[in-house]
């Protein structure tokens, strides 16, 4: 199974890099993706982890959802985890 | 980093819970949403309860926070980011505005009294809050 680490690195947008690992180990709830992203960082960021929390998986790309839509959660979290990966 | 959760705050899940992490530099960032039902307010409490509750388990847990990180998204249903434009918007300062909010409130109760507001970057504010003795907020 892919990381998320090698989808981002593949250019897929972080949103995307982390749909494709939930679904790959059979849907994580946004809880399990913290606790895999933590193992696999090396410790999250408080940032993305928080991303996570309001990142609301149901809405796709719509504008208007309750919490983060995939656009704002990409903006909110792509930094963090580039830097992330960087310390790998 | 240590974390801590009530209920489920996920938007696409309970909508109602707290989770909290704390980091190495004792750095505390927390979400919170009470949007859940009945049901959920009975069990996990409002958003007030679930923040005391943090602080509350924290204290037990000799957990020294010695800085609260917020994150607040504009354009989004988060009532902070609202509220903090909606000061700046009526002419207060940043760190004025920042406590108007429902975080800086709910902060400014354990003594959180200073802020720091960076600016927003990709329609995201991260202010922090800390203790300072004789500071009543981050415009001096």
């Amino acid at each position: 199974m892919a990381t998320i680490k090698e989808y981002l690195l593949s250019g897929l947008r972080p949103s995307i890099a982390i749909r494709e690992v939930a679904k790959s180990r059979g849907e994580l709830s946004s809880k399990e993706l913290i606790m895999l992203l933590d193992e696999e960082l090396n410790g999250i960021p408080p940032t993305v982890a928080n991303a996570i929390a309001n990142w609301n998986r149901k809405s796709g790309s719509m504008q208007k959802c309750a919490g983060l839509n995939d656009l704002q959660f990409d903006d909110a979290v792509w930094g963090d985890l580039n830097a992330a990966i960087a310390r790998l | 980093m240590l974390s801590y959760q009530i209920g489920n705050p996920t938007p696409d899940d309970l909508a109602h819970g707290l989770w909290a992490y704390v980091d190495a530099n004792g750095q505390l960032s927390f979400t919170v949403r009470a949007g859940g039902d009945s049901e959920a307010l009975a069990t996990f409490g409002s958003g007030r309860d679930m923040f005391d509750s943090l602080m509350l388990r924290l204290n037990n847990d000799n957990v020294n926070v010695s800085s609260i990180q917020g994150q607040w998204y504009f354009n989004t249903d988060g009532v902070n980011a609202a509220q903090y434009q909606s000061a700046i918007e009526s002419g207060l300062s940043p760190s004025d505005a920042a406590f108007s909010t429902w975080t800086g409130s709910q902060v400014m109760r354990y003594g959180f009294n200073f802020v720091t507001v960076p600016e927003a970057q990709g329609g995201i504010i991260k202010p922090v809050f800390q203790q300072v003795q004789g500071e009543t907020n981050g415009d001096h």
